[in-house]
């Protein structure tokens, strides 16, 4: 519950006692022979140290209340998360240097915007929470949306270089998939936010209910996330869709670089 | 080697290739290929699959960069031309004839949506459509629903739209039964003979080569082999 200190023996008590759930469905893949113990151990240990871990770091920028420590962190999630998205668009050219621009500024205009109009107090709590859970929206946005679009063009290649033949310049060759890739990385945001409340009770929520919030607050603070994630990913996703179709197409490549599209 | 075939009257050929190289992932798929096509002229290029003909047909409207060589057109060196305008310039039309959603006169009408080709003066369809060997009553005819012969014709009619100096066909009869690849041989004939445009087109079939080509350049793993014929 907010404003009570946290116990450590009694947190790590109720870990363990969550942990035992975990260890039976480990025992009966063990015992199916479905060769899943082994990876469901690791990920759990691994998501244990992390989240201690983040845990620990957050504890000290809130403590240290400075907001030079909440950027750093910003940063180094924002670079995490291009780096991740950046390998889930192998098949474009220089992908790290598409999906950081793109996270970075989806992401960081929401939180911005959202700072600037008074909506979340410049506080590290808030700028880390929203700012974090806005990075990590805007990163699977990317991901679908380069990957979308990749797929799209290796798909149809023989009309884009047709388009190509008939004067076509490299963007409006790429368009119609351009705006397919961002229709398409959009949705499932799309979907939850229709969804919200019937099907699940989402993370933000849940999280600020069990922590003694009134509910109309946490669905508050729900929706405004929400809306941060679709404009961010909005954004993401057409900037990255745009900086990738430089980087897989161009109406003239240097000499000696081979084929013009992927 | 370079071989020459008839030039214009001012002695400039419409293509001069000098020399033209192109490497893909270190592997040579052209090496030092040079010929000329004169204006008016039809060209046939041949040879086995994987020989690198159709390389050569991107590179000449920079739908591929060489390594290597130079092109020139009508004595400019295609890389101080727009790539844009080159390719309406030299135009190609594919293997596969590839149609988008529509009518046969949006087909048409397709190219003129381009930012580049706005300006452009648009032809006549009925009569471009007549070119080809179609008639005029297809303009109001879904693409999708003619045959592959004369979507391949569309096709054609559609860079014919673009009034190109150049015409680059990638066998343009490939994926037809013979009935449909002669009636497109004729179109092409047409195109060259009686319109007097000049043609480059690439054929795995040596007759045909023979029939339409004036000259015929042949190309084995990525060289020209022998003399033109």
């Amino acid at each position: 519950m907010i404003g009570v200190t946290y116990d450590p023996v009694d947190g790590l008590i109720k870990l363990g006692l969550a942990a035992t759930l975990l260890i039976t469905v480990i025992t009966i893949t063990y015992i199916k022979r479905l060769r899943l113990s082994r990876s469901i151990a690791i990920a759990a240990a691994r998501g244990f140290l992390q989240l201690m871990a983040v845990a620990l770091v957050i504890t000290a920028v809130f403590q240290s209340e400075s907001l030079l420590l909440v950027v750093l962190i910003l940063s180094l999630m924002l670079i995490i998360a291009a780096h991740t998205s950046a390998k889930r668009a192998e098949r474009i050219p220089g992908p790290f240097a598409v999906t950081l621009p793109a996270i970075a500024i989806g992401a960081s205009s929401a939180l911005i915007s959202m700072v600037i109009t008074g909506v979340l107090p410049p506080t590290p709590e808030f700028l880390i929470a929203f700012g974090g859970l806005t990075i990590g929206g805007s990163m699977v946005i990317c991901s679908l949306a380069l990957n979308r679009l990749a797929g799209a063009i290796s798909s149809n290649r023989d009309r884009i270089e047709t388009s190509l033949c008939l004067g076509a310049s490299s963007e409006e060759a790429l368009e119609p998939y351009t705006r397919l890739s961002v229709a398409a990385s959009l949705i499932p945001s799309i979907d939850t936010v229709r969804t919200l409340g019937i099907i699940i009770i989402p993370g933000t929520m849940t999280g600020m209910i069990i922590g003694g919030t009134d509910p109309l607050w946490a669905a508050e603070y729900q929706l405004i996330r929400y809306f941060m994630l679709i404009a961010a990913g909005i954004i993401t996703s057409i900037l990255a869709t745009h900086l990738a179709e430089k980087h897989l197409l161009t109406d003239c490549t240097p000499a000696g670089s081979g084929e013009v599209m992927m | 080697m370079t071989y020459k075939s008839q030039e214009t009257k001012t002695g400039i050929p419409a293509l001069h290739i000098h020399s033209l190289s192109t490497i893909f992932d270190g592997q040579t798929v052209l090496d030092r290929v040079s010929f000329s096509v004169a204006k008016g002229e039809c060209l046939t290029v041949v040879g086995p699959s994987g020989a690198g003909k159709s390389i050569l047909l991107k590179s000449l409207n920079r739908l591929i960069e060489p390594s290597e060589g130079k092109i020139e057109l009508f004595g400019t060196n295609i890389t101080r031309i727009d790539p844009i305008d080159l390719r309406r310039r030299v135009c190609l039309v594919g293997q596969v004839p590839v149609l988008f959603d529509g009518t046969v006169g949006e087909n048409l009408a397709y190219p003129f949506s381009f930012k580049r080709n706005q300006n452009l003066e648009r032809p006549d369809f009925p009569t471009t459509l007549d070119s080809v060997g179609l008639s005029q009553s297809l303009l109001e005819r879904d693409a999708s629903k003619l045959s592959v012969g004369e979507q391949q014709r569309v096709a054609i009619a559609r860079a014919l739209c673009l009034s190109p100096e150049i015409l680059l066909l990638d066998e343009p009869t490939a994926p037809l039964d013979h009935d449909s690849a002669e009636v497109v041989e004729e179109t092409i004939m047409h195109l060259n003979c009686d319109m007097e445009l000049t043609i480059v087109m690439v054929t795995h079939d040596t007759d045909q080569a023979s029939r339409l080509g004036d000259e015929t350049l042949r190309i084995v793993d990525g060289r020209v082999d022998g003399d033109m014929e």
